[in-house]
């Protein structure tokens, strides 16, 4: 398990950026302030058009017994590559550790401008807004790139009966981590989720503590 | 009904075709022999970026706007908008007795080797030859997700939130029809899988027609 820290970063809350992980390494996200949502999806490193597709992971999960929507243990890049970009190694609470009823995380879309039309409250910031700047870092457009479709850490929402979205408040608390190992370079690109309208940030937006990691010990 | 039909043709079973729906055109997806999934893409005719984006439509069908309440979930797809950042409407849903299906993955080369089939036929091979004529590959579809009409698939409401597919409940001449608010490139896929449940084991035709108001 790598244990070098040798990126260590706070994020601020209602932000968006990209960080750089080298196959091999560990990219960490820290809940150092508790219950805040980190929306993430990640690119080859080496072509921007190789992304993560996480409702496909999924689904993939699902067959092998590894995870579902709610839960993954590895992440599939989208049709036709298929590769495995990263491996969740370590998940403090999609392990079942903080209790509740699922796994604790979402693979759904990220809020955008849109839904907040709907929900009745135009202007509010999205991540939408926060993986546009992101991707700006990079020098790609939203029209460019990926699937708004993510892996969103911490976030406790799932399909209903009816096939509608629930939400409850993350189980995380302060202090909780999930662990990637990177299969390949890639680059995380991360919205600290802005929303304050619902449970999924337990109605308030806070800072994310993200780190890279590695080294053989 | 006073629309008439101005294109009537089968997708036969485990191929793909791709086709131009226009404004106002309505799009009738039918089971011509029943329970048998049919993946659908969408593109803007005019722009192929702007794709369908199938999740994003389930939450956006359920979170209307208050006065308009609720006209879709996940499982019954009420709109069907575009992927950010252009979130227009594409389709809207005008007749689905039926009411199944899933928003969600096609299947591909990896599902077939996670179901001891390596090398089957997928979704994945039906969409890449559909899209060929319009100079779209594989590569340039951000999202596998797609709108599979007739699937009988339910996601656990707790747990890891894992998947279970049952065979469809369509019967021969059950269909689901759009009326198309934008210029669409249509991609359709009668599901080859014959591995799971999906498609009761067996591959069938799907019907397609294109309607227009004289």
């Amino acid at each position: 398990m790598p244990s070098n820290v040798v990126k260590d970063i706070v994020i601020p809350k209602c932000s968006g950026k990209t960080m750089k992980v080298e196959k091999g390494q560990v990219f960490r996200v820290i809940a150092h302030e508790g219950k805040q949502v980190a929306d993430l999806t990640f690119l080859n490193a080496h072509n921007f058009k190789e992304h993560f597709a996480a409702e496909h992971s999924a689904v993939l999960n699902s067959m092998q017994g590894t995870g579902g929507y709610y839960r993954i243990t590895k992440l599939y890049s989208k049709p036709p590559y298929e590769n495995v970009m990263a491996t969740v190694i370590s998940d403090s609470v999609g392990n079942g550790a903080r209790g509740g009823e699922r796994a604790g995380h979402f693979m759904m879309c990220h809020c955008s401008n849109r839904l907040l039309n709907h929900l009745g409250m135009p202007g509010t910031r999205t991540c939408s807004d926060n993986f546009a700047d992101a991707f700006k870092e990079i020098g790609l457009n939203q029209e460019d790139t990926y699937d708004e479709t993510i892996f969103n850490v911490w976030m406790q929402s799932w399909i209903g009966e009816d096939g509608g979205m629930c939400s409850a408040q993350p189980l995380a608390e302060i202090g909780d981590t999930i662990d990637f190992l990177a299969e390949m370079d890639i680059i995380a690109v991360i919205s600290v989720c802005p929303d304050e309208t619902s449970p999924c940030n337990d109605f308030k937006a806070k800072s994310l503590r993200f780190q890279v990691l590695e080294g053989e010990e | 009904m006073s629309a008439s039909v101005i294109s009537d043709f089968i997708v036969p079973k485990s191929s793909g075709k791709a086709f131009k729906v226009n404004k106002g055109q309505s799009l009738r997806v039918i089971e011509c022999e029943g329970k048998q999934v049919a993946g659908l893409m969408f593109f803007n005719a005019h722009n192929f970026k702007e794709q369908f984006m199938a999740e994003f439509s389930g939450g956006l069908s359920y979170f209307q706007p208050p006065d308009l309440g609720r006209i879709g979930s996940h499982y019954r797809l009420g709109e069907l908008y575009s992927k950010v950042p252009y979130e227009n409407l594409m389709l809207r849903v005008t007749d689905n007795k039926i009411g199944d299906h899933f928003l969600g993955t096609h299947c591909t080369k990896k599902t077939m080797e996670i179901l001891q089939a390596p090398g089957h036929r997928s979704c994945s091979d039906n969409f890449a030859e559909a899209l060929r004529e319009y100079g779209l590959q594989l590569e340039d579809i951000y999202s596998p997700s797609v709108l599979n009409a007739f699937a009988n698939i339910t996601i656990d409401q707790k747990g890891d939130g894992s998947i279970q597919v049952k065979p469809p409940r369509s019967e021969r001449g059950d269909y689901i029809e759009f009326q198309a608010e934008m210029d669409v490139l249509v991609a359709v896929s009668a599901c080859p899988d014959d591995q799971s449940a999906i498609n009761d084991h067996v591959c069938k035709a799907i019907k397609i027609q294109i309607l227009e108001e004289p």
